[in-house]
């Protein structure tokens, strides 16, 4: 029996596309394997969404790595060259909030604590 | 031609070095893909001794740094080499810590690009664990981490 999950299962993306707003809803672990995954889809995301919000729910993320945090560091970035930048919800979920607050990222994003709120701006 | 020598310095790279006992072990190729597997081996061990969930987790996040560390930058990228992860319970006064260290035969190098990330994997560690011990020679890194006491 292999004790390996299945790749698409170690982390898994959805969208709802809205006339205004972006949403994408990561389920799962964020690590050195799935984190190039959120990037290409990061990146699609803050190319189609000049002129809506995007909101990146992460309260169900299981694991954020330095992987994951390299990558919303570098959305961030691009999303501030548009008019709006990446909304972030994290809710109160601890393996996303403990690394966010150590390495200081929490401050430099604009955290929220439900996808109800982070729409409200 | 000269026989296959038999000291353990000289063994023929496809023999695995005997692991010295441990509570859990992985020995894996460095890719990406093994990061998950090092993890739910650690989740399964410290479920099965009853590790808070909290404390359960820190250990794993910072082991995964230390596993990620090795994938991305031991080795050069067309020839990965092995990962070896072993972790000890060990009961001490003020409650069970975890010992976990993390091996490469690689060469640690000091790389100029990526580095504001890779200091962030570091401060995790760090941050997460009560100590934390990098060993980096010509023939390979050791992390060895120590968990922070948990509960009796």
């Amino acid at each position: 029996m292999s004790d390996e999950p299945a790749v698409e299962q170690l982390m898994r993306l959805s969208w709802r596309i809205d006339e205004s707003y972006l949403l994408l809803t990561v389920e799962g672990e964020i690590d050195v394997l799935t984190a190039p995954r959120l990037d290409v889809a990061l990146r699609k995301g803050v190319d189609e969404c000049a002129d809506r919000p995007l909101v990146l729910d992460l309260t169900r993320v299981e694991l954020l790595s330095s992987a994951g945090l390299r990558v919303l560091f570098e959305a961030r970035g691009w999303a501030e060259e548009l008019a709006e930048p990446l909304r972030v919800v994290v809710g109160h979920a601890r393996p996303v909030v403990w690394p966010l607050e150590l390495t200081g990222l929490a401050s430099l994003l604009a955290l929220y604590e439900s996808v109800e709120e982070a729409l409200a701006g | 031609m000269a026989e296959p020598s038999t000291h353990e310095d000289d063994r023929p790279v496809s023999d695995p070095p005997t692991p010295p006992p441990a509570d859990v072990m992985a020995a894996l190729p460095a890719v990406p893909e093994s990061a998950s597997v090092v993890r739910q081996r650690l989740r399964r061990w410290m479920g099965d001794l009853g590790w808070p969930a909290d404390a359960r987790e820190d250990v794993v996040m910072a082991v995964n740094e230390a596993v990620a560390n090795v994938i991305e930058h031991a080795y050069p990228p067309a020839a990965p080499g092995q990962v070896r992860v072993y972790g000890w319970a060990v009961t001490r006064n003020d409650g069970r810590t975890a010992v976990v260290t993390v091996t490469d035969d690689g060469r640690w190098r000091p790389e100029r690009r990526d580095r504001a990330n890779r200091g962030r994997g570091l401060l995790l560690m760090d941050v997460l664990m009560a100590q934390l011990m990098i060993e980096p020679t010509d023939r390979g890194t050791s992390v060895i981490m120590v968990s922070p006491a948990a509960g009796p």
